[in-house]
């Protein structure tokens, strides 16, 4: 039995659709080839000045030209190399602040496209990404030369990718951005104007940038000549700045979070609690890894061990409210060194797209290097009733460093957990907690946390 | 009249502007535009007769 996943022969392919050009990857870098067709627009992109000022202030990723075969010659303009980005992550997977920073970035590079006379030709929420803390727009081939008098084409994809999570999750619930999961292009307006209040048409830019544009879109017009009217670059930037006033008002209102009082609501003593962090900054400093994936990381509380020596994280919880909270936080505080996103390890985030080929699952975006799973176990195993074997299997596909924690019954959280149900559990317990992981994790060290019943271990991968 | 579109037809609006979405915008970009452009003329206006104060200047990004 093997617990590594399975590899892909290629990486996945999210650029097929713009015959501009595409992502490939070769030897584990990934590189862009600019096709024959947009070589144009490319060099007046790179020439005009707004490549410069978009990198300087790092809106957009830089990149380098580089000298190397070509993955289809017979149309290939250039090759270049982006930096790289840390983690992929989707919009699926991020919180409303994260969404709504993504849409705000989006229409400040339009604004300042325009004043190179360039403009967005798509606005997908995947062409952002987040990088050292902060949104980036990724797709480098997404400008073109503004034509003076036309719409602008991706107006319907900023409403689907942006507005209509954004208000969803505003005006209903945090969970709904979930949504763009099952819609890859977007939230259908329809739906999303059938789901939210009718008190959302009271904001002017909501009303018609998601009420009317739903109802304009259940009519099919099929003669082009009906348009007799040209959309000036001043109707362009009022446009841009409706949009961005709708965006602006769609900060979540009430975070509501099952989590948020999890740290004063444990029966850690300070002591412990204080101790619990001391051990996980001496395995830091010890294993020096360069990424970690912290499971289950709320508000970031035990995260910032690990960013607060330089180390990249990336925070996993399945409470939005939780996420949300602690992006606002790392923003707060300038750490660029963490990415909390809306990852539920009971069912994590699948592949997506055509060919189940477009965005990467959960899986797939691993093996990180070490993993913490602290006070993570109980919930799998009592909460979700997964058996030991089953999680140590899973961690052991996606990471080559772990350190978990082990909560016993005695604990009173799971005490908590087993108060209306039936304790369906004899094997819970250390020993064989144990022994599931030493399956796949040569145990290097064992820490019993004092004034507790709790231990941490710190395993690496063996398989 | 189609001639204005030309530049859509290119390869390089890869993108389905939807229809109805196309006609929508044309519509509300022209409202838009004019309250822009008199949001522009007044901003001009005001700035002829006081100077901007510190919490008036465009929000630094961070």
């Amino acid at each position: 039995m093997s617990a590594r996943p399975a590899q892909r022969p290629h990486s996945p392919r999210p650029s097929f659709r713009d015959p501009s050009g595409f992502i490939f990857t070769r030897h584990g870098t990934i590189f862009r080839q600019i096709n024959k067709v947009y070589a144009g627009e490319y060099e007046h992109f790179m020439a005009c000045g707004l490549y410069q000022q978009l990198v300087q202030e790092n809106l957009l990723i830089p990149h380098h030209e580089v000298e190397i075969s070509p993955e289809q010659p017979a149309i290939a303009h250039k090759i270049i190399q982006p930096e790289t980005i840390p983690f992929i992550s989707y919009p699926y997977e991020w919180c409303p602040s994260q969404l709504l920073d993504a849409a705000l970035l989006t229409l400040r590079i339009q604004r300042i496209a325009l004043q190179y006379d360039m403009s967005l030709k798509d606005c997908s929420a995947f062409n952002i990404q987040f990088l050292h803390g902060k949104p980036i727009f990724i797709d480098t081939l997404s400008f073109e030369r503004y034509r003076e008098g036309t719409p602008w084409v991706p107006y319907r994809q900023f409403c689907q990718h942006f507005l209509a999570p954004l208000a969803l999750m505003h005006y209903r619930d945090l969970r709904l951005g979930a949504l763009f999961l099952k819609n890859i292009d977007g939230l259908p307006l329809d739906m999303v104007v059938n789901m939210l209040p009718p008190r959302s048409m009271f904001n002017v830019h909501l009303f018609m940038h998601l009420h009317l544009h739903a109802k304009a879109q259940q009519r099919t017009h099929t003669q082009r000549n009906l348009v007799t009217q040209k959309v000036s670059r001043s109707a362009h930037l009022g446009l841009i700045d409706s949009l961005e006033a709708a965006v602006k008002k769609l900060h979540p209102k009430k975070i509501a979070t099952a989590w948020s009082d999890y740290y004063q609501d444990t029966n850690y003593t300070p002591t412990a609690f204080a101790y619990k962090k001391q051990i996980l900054a001496s395995i830091l400093d010890e294993v020096k890894p360069n990424t970690v994936w912290d499971l289950g990381t709320n508000t970031g509380e035990f995260s910032q061990i690990a960013t607060a020596r330089q180390i990249f994280c990336v925070g996993m919880d399945a409470d939005p409210g939780a996420v949300e909270i602690a992006y606002r936080k790392a923003r707060q505080r300038g750490d660029s060194f963490y990415l909390p996103l809306v990852i539920d390890l009971i069912n994590p985030t699948p592949a997506i797209g055509w060919n189940n080929d477009e965005r990467m699952s959960f899986v797939e975006r691993g093996p990180a290097q070490m993993v913490l799973a602290l006070a993570l176990i109980h919930h799998l195993a009592i909460g979700n009733n997964l058996p030991l074997p089953m999680i140590a299997e899973f961690l052991a596909k996606i990471t080559n460093w772990l350190v978990v924690e082990f909560v016993p019954k005695e604990d009173s959280q799971v005490q908590r957990m087993l108060a209306f149900r039936e304790d369906i559990f004899p094997d819970y317990e250390e020993s064989a907690f144990q022994e599931s992981f030493s399956r796949y994790f040569d145990i290097r060290q064992r820490f019993p946390l004092p004034e507790s019943k709790r231990s941490i271990l710190l395993g690496k991968r063996t398989i | 009249m189609i001639g204005k579109f030309t530049s859509l037809s290119q390869d390089l609006a890869y993108l389905d502007p939807g229809s109805g979405s196309f006609l929508l915008q044309i519509i509300l970009a022209s409202i838009l535009g004019a309250l822009f452009v008199a949001k522009s003329y007044w901003n001009k206006l005001r700035g002829l007769f006081h100077k901007p104060s510190q919490d008036e200047e465009p929000p630094k990004e961070d």
